[in-house]
């Protein structure tokens, strides 16, 4: 790590330039299931790691040197910005060389960037979150804020999918959220006998859902072709496409909107995104170049 | 589990808020309760089609033998879902997954030839069901499309 201690020496402590990276050591690695693990980041500059906050649905850019950088959620409780967790699966050479650190390592970070799950917005309705996969990671802060503000929500359900139950993320978190009367539904797409959980793709939960349209927001994160089939679902039931929000990726690199690399129709999303309404994207939802 | 009769539970459920009283009619004169506690095998992969369910409460699981494998889960279904439907849609007349309750589960049991004979009958009767099954025979196929697609499957298409 001595390179990277000699490129921090030179790094002001706190710096307006967006392409500048803060330097964060590793408090903590968190295995959560096969190729995925949970980083707890700390900013080594203190003025910057109080000043530091973010809202649900943001994402970072994590920077390894002569490597690269990868945008990645934030998946811990925006009101603790102080303890900065992101959940990573591994998927090519940044991550992959991010699955090699340790504890005591560091990795550089700019953000927040990006929109987030509108939250307030959506005080006094029902909510229902439907993740896909690595996809409850973005999700999870937001849920982390109707807990804490449960009184403001109606009726909150979580749809939570994975491939395998081995592949369910947080789900040991699962029972605590419960306790907040929140309604949360597991579901795999395959399994054995041993699994006591749904079996099926999660945009299926919504036929054992009965939301009311008048009154319901949707949150969801996952495999495009899953938030595709969770916002005809919730079409099917007359959520207007303005309440159905939806997590996009696309190929983030500068993050603030400069490169166009993750231009998505007539949206940069690393900077109106990454969370839209599905009314926002709609046109451009099926066209195969998108 | 709440104890209604066979007559509320039907004019209570989506299914049939449609129907004309006689339609309604016929479909109660075929219909009956079925409960089965948790773990109950509810029939067979490879037994003669015979009943179409319309779950109330509870939840089944749909397996599928494999051989040298095992059981597979390929589904599971809870309040509101219909399950046995080729009963009435017999391709091949055996059941093709094997149903087993994984909760208490209470369900309208219809008897699948009665039904298709009640359909025969009266057209108007005969499109409101297959309307209804068509819908869950669309729904099944697009789950299933989904699952084939292992949408979860990672590239290392990332970064």
């Amino acid at each position: 790590m001595a390179t990277k201690q000699s490129t921090l020496q030179h790094i002001p402590t706190i710096s307006l330039d967006p392409m500048l990276p803060h330097w964060a050591a590793i408090a903590k690695i968190q295995d959560e299931t096969p190729g995925v693990a949970t980083y707890a980041l700390e900013f080594q500059d203190l003025a910057f790691r109080t000043a530091y906050s973010f809202l649900p649905g943001q994402f970072n850019m994590l920077y390894l040197p002569g490597i690269g950088e990868v945008a990645i959620s934030i998946s811990s409780d925006p009101e603790t910005p102080h303890e900065l967790l992101h959940t990573i699966r591994v998927a090519g050479n940044v991550t992959q060389a991010i699955e090699r650190l340790k504890v005591g390592d560091q990795i550089g970070v700019r953000g927040p960037y990006g929109s987030a799950w509108p939250v307030e917005v959506a005080r006094g309705e029902d909510l229902i979150f439907v993740a896909g996969g690595i996809g409850l990671a973005p999700l999870r802060p937001a849920i982390y804020h109707v807990i804490r503000h449960r009184a403001e929500y109606g009726k909150i359900t979580i749809l939570a999918g994975a491939r395998s139950p081995e592949d369910m993320l947080y789900h040991d978190e699962f029972d605590a959220w419960r306790e907040h009367d929140i309604e949360v539904i597991p579901t795999v797409d395959r399994a054995d006998e041993s699994w006591q959980g749904r079996v099926g793709v999660v945009p299926m939960l919504f036929y054992s859902l009965r939301p009311d349209p008048r009154n319901t927001t949707v949150f969801t994160c996952g495999p495009e072709i899953m938030m595709r089939f969770v916002a005809y679902e919730a079409m099917a039931r007359r959520i207007p496409t303005e309440r159905v929000f939806v997590s996009l990726e696309r190929n983030m690199k500068c993050a603030v909107g400069f490169c166009g690399h993750c231009q998505y129709g007539p949206t940069f999303l690393c900077k109106e995104g990454p969370v839209l309404s599905f009314a926002q994207i709609e046109p451009f939802y099926n066209v195969e170049e998108f | 589990m709440v104890d209604n009769t066979l007559d509320e539970l039907l004019r209570a459920n989506p299914w049939f808020a449609a129907l004309g009283e006689p339609q309604f009619e016929a479909m109660l004169e075929i219909a009956s309760m079925a409960t089965w506690p948790a773990g109950t095998l509810i029939f067979r992969e490879g037994e003669p089609n015979q009943n179409i369910y319309l779950i109330c409460e509870g939840h089944v699981a749909l397996d599928i033998s494999i051989p040298m494998r095992g059981r597979a889960t390929i589904l599971t279904l809870s309040d509101g879902d219909v399950f046995g439907w080729s009963a009435v849609l017999p391709i091949v007349n055996i059941k093709t997954a094997s149903a087993r309750a994984t909760h208490d589960t209470r369900a309208i049991a219809f008897d699948g030839i009665a039904m298709q004979e009640a359909c025969e009958r009266d057209h108007e009767l005969g499109y409101h069901v297959f309307r209804r099954l068509t819908n869950v025979v669309a729904a099944r196929l697009t789950a299933t499309r989904m699952q084939l697609l292992d949408m979860y499957a990672t590239g290392l298409e990332g970064d």
